[in-house]
């Protein structure tokens, strides 16, 4: 019961605190950057892509299969997420995972990335558009947005006859590379994917959702779990991360202001305060709380009501 | 009639009864016309000099009064008459002495210094005290001076008593790195568009569709 009071008092004074709609402007929007949203919306392609995230880290390789809104996600044999399946429409993601047999079915929110993408160009976001070269053998038009300070924020290389993106390269604050994706090969000539193919119906397997994962992690590491409210926020994934400091639930959360991670450890853990408001850490009833996110004011309000002491 | 008239009266009234020498007459005529002068002062305001100087006067004039009884004996009154008129001479010269010169003083207006002679004391006060230097910083400068040298103090003293750490606290592993680390990875997946994949070791469970297999791309 306190939980769900928690719930609603988070919910209420997140309301108030939301990004106002922003209103389509399509004549301002450049026709390479209309090309791009009506492939996501409604075009046909496979392909094998190439992901790195953080410098060093070992690349990911991924089969993509996409039909409009739908997509399909697989990786070779020789990949470490081997017999992962993930399959997408708009609003839901079910991803299935063979250790356990389960099927974690997440509700998207409706701010995609695709969907983040116009926005910048309704919002008027510097862009610049360029000619991007050829990725995977076909000839690319490259976006490029910037942030408030005039870095680069994020990089698309789309294709210049369908408005695909074949590489996309994003940067952090302060103008560096932090992720990319780049198509080794693509395919638009692929056969008609069957609806079957989303579907995802694996027999045998529990379907479940990120809160029953949250709440299985967190009694395996002896706490009592704290949820942000929906709709403002969509909670992503829940994973158990086994760090030196000792094991967390990490829940990671979609909302308007981006993304935001919810720590959570059973223990009282020895922290030096965070030195930006981008990290807020508290302790309460044994247990140690962090929130982490782009917008310093939203969380120290979804703090507080979650329970940080001023 | 005021007091001073009936003194004299009954003085003279006294010294009627006998036979005084002339000279002694003369004498106590002086001392009686000069008491009748002061009595009849009008009422002015004399210069502080010359107050002073009639105040010298009458007080010559009272110390040469009590002598004439002194000269009593040279005019051979009676034994007791001599007796009793000294006794009242110098009684009464005793307290007219005191009274007409407490009077006199009671009169004196207040002597209170004229504004010019009180500019003129200021100028010399404000000329003989030498005025501080305005030293407008020196309101903050001392305090935190004082403040400074406090905490210099505390921690000479803390340092002395407890050594420090050898390995400094920034050195340790915070968590909150690692957090923000993680938090980043994550925004790095969603900012991608890419969903984030577990780390399993590979278990081939379901066999892919062999018309969507990337082999025929």
């Amino acid at each position: 019961m306190r939980f769900l009071l928690t719930v609603a008092n988070v919910g209420l004074a997140i309301g108030s605190i939301q990004a106002q709609p922003v209103m389509a402007r399509t004549a301002d929007v450049p026709p390479i950057i209309r090309s791009f949203a009506q492939f996501m919306r409604a075009g046909r392609v496979a392909g094998t892509r190439r992901i790195e995230i953080g410098q060093g880290a070992k690349p990911i390789t991924e089969f993509i299969v996409k039909n409009g809104e739908h997509m399909r996600t697989t990786y070779p044999q020789n990949s470490p997420m081997f017999g992962q399946v993930i399959v997408e429409s708009r609003n839901i993601r079910k991803h299935y995972d063979p250790v356990r047999n389960e099927v974690v079915v997440t509700e998207l929110h409706p701010a995609s990335q695709d969907e983040r993408i116009l926005n910048f160009v309704r919002r008027r976001v510097k862009f610049e558009v360029a000619d991007g070269g050829k990725v995977a053998g076909q000839a690319t038009t490259a976006v490029t947005f910037f942030n408030p300070r005039g870095l680069m924020q994020v990089k698309l290389w789309l294709d210049t006859q369908t408005g695909f993106p074949l590489k996309k390269v994003t940067y952090n604050a302060a103008g560096h590379v932090q992720a990319s994706f780049e198509f080794e090969s693509v395919n638009y000539e692929t056969r008609r994917p069957r609806p079957a193919d989303f579907e995802l119906n694996v027999p045998n397997a529990k379907t479940i959702n990120p809160l029953d994962v949250s709440r299985r992690i967190a009694e395996a590491i002896g706490l009592t779990p704290i949820f942000l409210p929906k709709p403002q926020f969509f909670l992503q994934s829940s994973q158990k991360h086994e760090s030196r400091f000792g094991d967390f639930l990490v829940q990671v959360y979609e909302g308007e202001i981006g993304r935001v991670t919810l720590f959570q450890s059973g223990r009282l853990i020895r922290f030096q305060p965070p030195a930006s408001g981008q990290a807020l850490v508290w302790q309460q009833n044994g247990q140690t709380y962090a929130l982490l996110g782009q917008a310093p004011g939203v969380l120290q309000r979804l703090a507080r009501l979650l329970g940080k002491p001023d | 009639m005021n007091e001073f008239e009936e003194t004299d009266k009954t003085i003279m009234g006294s010294l009627l009864e006998f036979e005084p020498s002339s000279e002694w007459r003369k004498q106590l005529d002086r001392e009686l016309q000069a008491i009748s002068l002061v009595v009849a002062l009008p009422e002015i305001e004399p210069p502080a000099s010359w107050r002073a100087s009639l105040d010298e006067r009458i007080a010559a004039l009272a110390h040469e009064a009590v002598p004439l009884a002194g000269q009593l004996p040279d005019i051979h009154p009676t034994a007791r008459w001599r007796g009793d008129l000294d006794a009242k001479l110098v009684a009464l010269h005793s307290e007219r002495k005191q009274s007409l010169i407490a009077r006199l003083l009671r009169r004196l207006p207040e002597d209170s210094p004229n504004l010019i002679w009180r500019s003129q004391l200021n100028e010399r006060v404000r000329v003989l005290a030498k005025p501080r230097k305005a030293r407008p910083f020196a309101n903050v400068f001392k305090p935190t001076a004082a403040v400074g040298l406090a905490g210099i103090l505390m921690a000479v003293v803390i340092f002395q008593m407890r050594p420090m750490p050898v390995a400094s606290v920034s050195a340790e592993p915070n968590v909150v790195d690692w957090m923000l680390e993680t938090h980043e990875q994550s925004v790095a997946y969603g900012d991608l568009g890419v969903t984030q994949p577990a780390e399993y070791s590979g278990v081939a469970f379901i066999e892919e569709p062999a018309d969507l297999s990337l082999g025929g791309i």
